[in-house]
């Protein structure tokens, strides 16, 4: 499937430039699995709870406060 | 076309950790349609280098832009464009080889008042043609004097890995190559396609030389047409 | 492990993931509400540089769904 091999090498790109591949992943769904889309949702938002924010982001607002002060 | 593919990401950043001002400039012709430097390769860039460098808390401005050739004055000489270009610390071209220097060429010649510093983003391959959808091979070294029309149109000096006049090689073997198994004998395939066309008469008188000064080995080349000419 | 709340973005394929979605909601099925979804025609369509500016946007994750 094309939109699963773009993810994968999406993936190395996120790993190359710092934000990480876990950040980034693709799950079959079909049209029926209402619950598995819940767990999907789930499952990722634990997961950027334990990877902590987007690095990129938290540092830009550092840089956006450090500009005001 | 000119094949090509992108330099790994790190060494592109090592390459403009230094500036602060970045373009990131495309070309819309060879490495656009091999997806190595075109309009969406410029955007993937300029997005990654703004995350990588973001990341370290490293504030860069990161700005795409896009040519139809950057082989060729015609194309760049767009004032407006030139000002943008003035305007960045380093250029970060990913044409192919031929686009950035013909580009770094092009700006110091017409910005004369500041240095203009391009480097690539890419490696310059081959001349190849596009196989099949994301596969390109090579198919000519630009060698200056054509052997195609004894050879089925197969050619024998950038398919063969010796480059052979007359072949094949001992190293031939079931069609495959000796220097690597995945490759074709281009010998071979001349062969099959002589016999097919009937012409295998064609490759019997043995090739004593070929005129390699038209080739590369007679340095830089130059090509004029006098009736174009200015 | 940090205390956030993470932006996480779903890019979901009409025909399977986001009518997936779409039922969740009408069965009620409970999912985390920071999640935003982007919907697709097609998942095929999802572009590098879709998920790289959508980072660039701040998002924490994101997850395709097709
Ligand atoms: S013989 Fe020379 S010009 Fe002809 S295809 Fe081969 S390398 Fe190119
Ligand atoms: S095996 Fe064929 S292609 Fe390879 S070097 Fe020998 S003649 Fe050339």
């Amino acid at each position: 499937m094309r939109a699963a091999k773009r993810i994968e090498y999406t993936k190395k790109l996120l790993d190359e430039i710092g934000i990480g591949s876990e950040r980034l992943e693709f799950f079959h769904i079909a049209a029926s699995e209402a619950p598995l889309i819940a767990e999907t949702a789930k499952e990722m938002t634990e997961r950027a709870k334990k990877l902590g924010p987007n690095p990129y982001r938290i540092r830009l607002q550092q840089e956006s406060k450090k500009d005001k002060e | 076309m000119i094949t090509a593919d992108r330099k790994p990401f790190e060494e592109i950043k090592e390459s403009v950790k230094d500036y602060k001002k970045i373009m990131v400039l495309g070309c819309e012709t060879c490495v656009a349609i091999c997806q190595a430097g075109g309009e969406k390769e410029v955007e993937i860039l300029a997005s990654e280098l703004r995350l990588a460098f973001g990341n370290e808390g490293n504030k860069v401005e990161v700005s795409e832009e896009l040519v139809v050739r950057q082989c060729d004055d015609e194309f760049m000489a767009d004032p407006a464009f030139l000002e943008k270009v003035k305007e960045a610390d380093v250029i970060l071209s990913i044409a192919c080889g031929v686009g950035v220097q013909h580009a770094c060429n092009f700006f110091n010649r017409t910005i004369t008042d500041k240095p203009i510093r391009v480097i690539p983003g890419l490696n310059t391959t081959f001349m190849g043609a596009n196989i099949d959808v994301g596969l390109w091979e090579e198919r000519c070294l630009g060698c200056g004097d054509c052997v195609l029309e004894k050879t089925g149109g197969i050619c024998p000096i950038a398919r063969c890995a010796k480059s052979l006049l007359n072949g094949p090689c001992g190293g031939s073997s079931n069609g495959k190559c000796e220097i690597n198994k995945e490759l074709d004998c281009a010998w071979n395939l001349i062969i099959e396609r002589l016999e097919a066309l009937g012409d295998l008469e064609r490759i019997k008188p043995v090739e004593m030389y070929k005129d390699w000064r038209a080739s590369y080995s007679g340095g830089p080349r130059k090509r004029v047409r006098e009736d174009l000419r200015l | 492990m940090v205390d956030y709340e993470p932006r996480v973005v779903a890019m979901l394929c009409n025909y399977c993931a986001y009518s997936a979605a779409d039922l969740a909601g009408v069965g009620r099925i409970q999912y985390p509400t920071n999640v935003r979804i982007v919907y697709y025609l097609c998942t095929g369509k999802v572009e590098i540089i879709h998920i790289l500016k959508t980072f660039e946007a701040g998002a924490d994750a994101i997850f395709v769904g097709g």
